[in-house]
């Protein structure tokens, strides 16, 4: 069945294709033969002395005109009528295509090759002339349908479609190439003083049939924007990756190391990524994770974690993140540690794992890729992988947790929402806080233009006027929600660590 | 004479090109834009967005994005947390295939297009087309350039930089 339907395809695509060229050769010939017809017409009237030295002037004119790719001006604005194939039979349409764009001067040219051998078939008045021209401009016509169609909806046709329309050399390119044909076409003439018959220039006909079809569609997800707006609290700056626990707040100072905020006061810490848990305080050092009384800050163990980056600690394990170009995976270790690690989570290329957070053996984290956003929730101690949110429109990260409490931010184009839900999904989750788009937007209409049209693609008007920071890493407590804001671009402000009652 | 007769009878035949329009260059009819995740609805030959203004390719989150997808800067570096990591990728979507399908649950098709000339540059406009008598707008849909009862649910563009 689905080989029929292939050969079918190929047929169509075959039949299309040799009815275009028809009709390109036809109505190229049918336009150089006018042109010469016309040379003869004025020649009977008016002689033809000084033809072939028009018609040399007009060759060097033209390539000169290529060469420095001077805009065709005036150019005719016109398309082929795309309604045709839609009411008429595919090859039927395709040949009429091929009969209009072969005429040349009934749609855009985008080369004067055309015009310059128009002239020259005018001034020479050779039908010869006219015929060898009218083949080579439907050749040149017809070639990239026949060399494109095939492939239209393949990767390679598609890479094609791209450098045709993407990268402006190869329009350059085609018009040297054309330069260089006239040029010749006027070193014949040179030459000889007569028709250089049978070396007409092949004519590119780039900007031609609007003749694609595309049929695909997708399917899942839904969009919803949430409103209300929280005030945040400013703790720290430069700070990132918040880590909260019992009345304690520790976070990373880029490029430093960590630092603890207990009653008020900011506490050095003895190494990076520090993370609370249970009665644990977590810090790297290089690729040694050293665990301290949370109370006393005394260190207790040292684990080697190779190169272990983000931190999570509960009260019987230890998670890192080992993120590398190819690969990131989430590693566990029992505490007081006595059993070698083992990796609970992992991801290849693109796909990243976020910072892991931990409340007991239960783990969060979110699964970012090109493909799909998800965050998931996972029991070290054994368990399956659970998905709690995914979508392939939407990106959900920077999950915290806490009991059955989990925060997490939503993202769109439009909004950053911090929400908060639960690990066993009862209930609606609610929103913390919100900041605008992570990216920067245009007015969703061209200058000069009128805006109506382009309401679909602007903002819901609540969103107006949001902080364009990016949100970033969070941690909760009973009482607060902890985030990271990152400055908006490069050279931005510095990330910032601020709290938002719940 | 006769290639102006002909011309003039051919040329009569075909619609003209002027690149009037309504909100953005060469869209001479009422329908809105597809979302966009930054505004201007442009797309790749894959229907994926583009900024409009410098034709970057874009994720669904609206930011640069490399070849590979990876959220980067305007000169083109790996956007980095605090820490020195990367940035993790978001999804890019196809504009009407997926995004606009999802989000208003319409099976939709690239039908037909046409093409004007916006900016010096050849432009392709293309419909947007679904099983839906409502547009985007939320009035009746048109036919324009939708095939087989379809009609044009938004629209959006490909900008070529073939010169005009």
């Amino acid at each position: 069945m689905v080989a029929v339907r292939l050969l079918d395809d190929r047929h169509a695509v075959g039949w299309a294709c040799a009815a275009f060229t028809a009709g390109a050769g036809v109505g190229a010939l049918a336009s150089f033969e006018a042109f010469s017809g016309i040379g003869l017409l004025v020649r009977a009237a008016a002689g033809g002395g000084g033809a072939v030295t028009l018609a040399i002037a007009l060759a060097v004119a033209g390539s000169i005109g290529e060469a420095r790719r001077v805009p065709i001006r005036p150019q005719i604005r016109r398309q082929v009528p795309e309604p045709w194939r839609r009411v008429l039979p595919l090859p039927l349409a395709c040949l009429l295509y091929g009969m209009l764009l072969g005429l040349g001067f009934t749609t855009f040219v985008m080369s004067w090759v055309y015009w310059a051998l128009a002239g020259v078939c005018v001034a020479l008045a050779d039908p010869a002339l006219g015929l060898a021209a009218g083949i080579g401009f439907g050749l040149g016509r017809a070639l990239p349908i026949l060399g494109l169609a095939p492939v239209a909806e393949r990767s390679c046709g598609l890479r094609l479609l791209e450098l045709m329309g993407e990268r402006p050399a190869v329009l350059a390119y085609a018009r040297l190439g054309g330069a260089a044909s006239l040029g010749l076409v006027a070193v014949a003439l040179i030459l000889g003083g007569a028709p250089a018959r049978g070396a007409a220039p092949v004519a590119r006909a780039p900007g031609a049939v609007a003749v694609s079809r595309v049929a695909r569609a997708g399917r899942d997800a839904a969009g919803r924007e949430a409103q209300g707006r929280a005030v945040s609290t400013p703790i720290a700056s430069p700070a990132t990756d918040p880590s909260a626990g019992q009345g304690d707040l520790a976070w990373q100072v880029p490029g430093q190391s960590g630092v603890l905020l207990r009653a008020g006061q900011q506490i050095p810490l003895p190494g990076a990524n520090p993370a609370l848990g249970g009665p644990y305080l977590a810090v790297r050092n290089g690729d040694a994770v050293t665990i301290l009384d949370r109370a006393t800050l005394k260190a207790l163990q040292t684990i080697t974690a190779p190169g272990a980056g983000a931190l999570a600690v509960s009260a019987t394990w230890l998670v890192y993140r080992r993120l590398t170009p190819a690969a990131s995976e989430l590693h566990a270790v029992p505490l007081p540690a006595g059993a070698p690690d083992r990796v609970v989570a992992s991801s290849q290329g693109l796909e990243q794992l976020g910072r892991p957070a931990l409340d007991g053996s239960t783990l969060v984290y979110d699964r970012a890729g090109a493909a799909a956003s998800t965050l998931e929730a996972v029991d070290v101690s054994g368990g399956p992988v659970r998905v709690l949110h995914r979508s392939k429109r939407v990106s959900f990260l920077n999950p915290s947790v806490l009991g059955n409490q989990l925060l997490y931010e939503r993202l769109t184009y439009c909004v950053q929402e911090v929400r908060l839900g639960t690990l066993d999904q009862s209930g609606s989750d609610r929103l913390v806080t919100l900041v605008g788009g992570p990216g920067a937007r245009d007015r969703g209409y061209d200058p000069g233009h009128t805006h109506q049209g382009s309401e679909p693609s602007q903002c819901p008007a609540r969103f107006g006027g949001l902080a364009p920071a990016e949100l970033w890493t969070t941690s909760l407590s009973p009482t607060a929600a902890f985030l990271t804001e990152l400055g908006p671009g490069p050279g931005g402000a510095p990330a910032r660590l601020v709290s938002v009652p719940l | 004479m006769l290639v102006a007769t002909g011309g003039a009878a051919v040329a009569g035949a075909v619609r003209p090109g002027e690149a009037d329009a309504f909100h953005f260059c060469g869209h001479t009819f009422t329908t809105a834009s597809c979302p966009h995740p930054t505004g201007l609805p442009r797309v790749d030959l894959l229907n994926r967005p583009l900024r409009a203004v410098d034709g970057q390719p874009v994720d669904d989150l609206g930011r640069p994005v490399d070849s590979l997808g990876r959220p980067v800067d305007d000169a083109g570096h790996p956007l980095l947390d605090p820490n020195g990591d990367p940035l993790p990728p978001a999804p890019r979507s196809r504009l009407c295939l997926d995004l606009v399908a999802s989000r208003y649950g319409l099976r939709t098709h690239i039908d037909g297009s046409w093409y004007r000339c916006c900016g010096g540059h050849v432009r392709r406009l293309i419909d947007c087309c679904a099983h839906s008598h409502r547009r985007i707008n939320g009035d009746a849909a048109l036919t324009g350039y939708c095939y087989a009862g379809r009609k044009v649910f938004c629209v959006h563009y490909y900008q070529s930089t073939v010169p005009c």
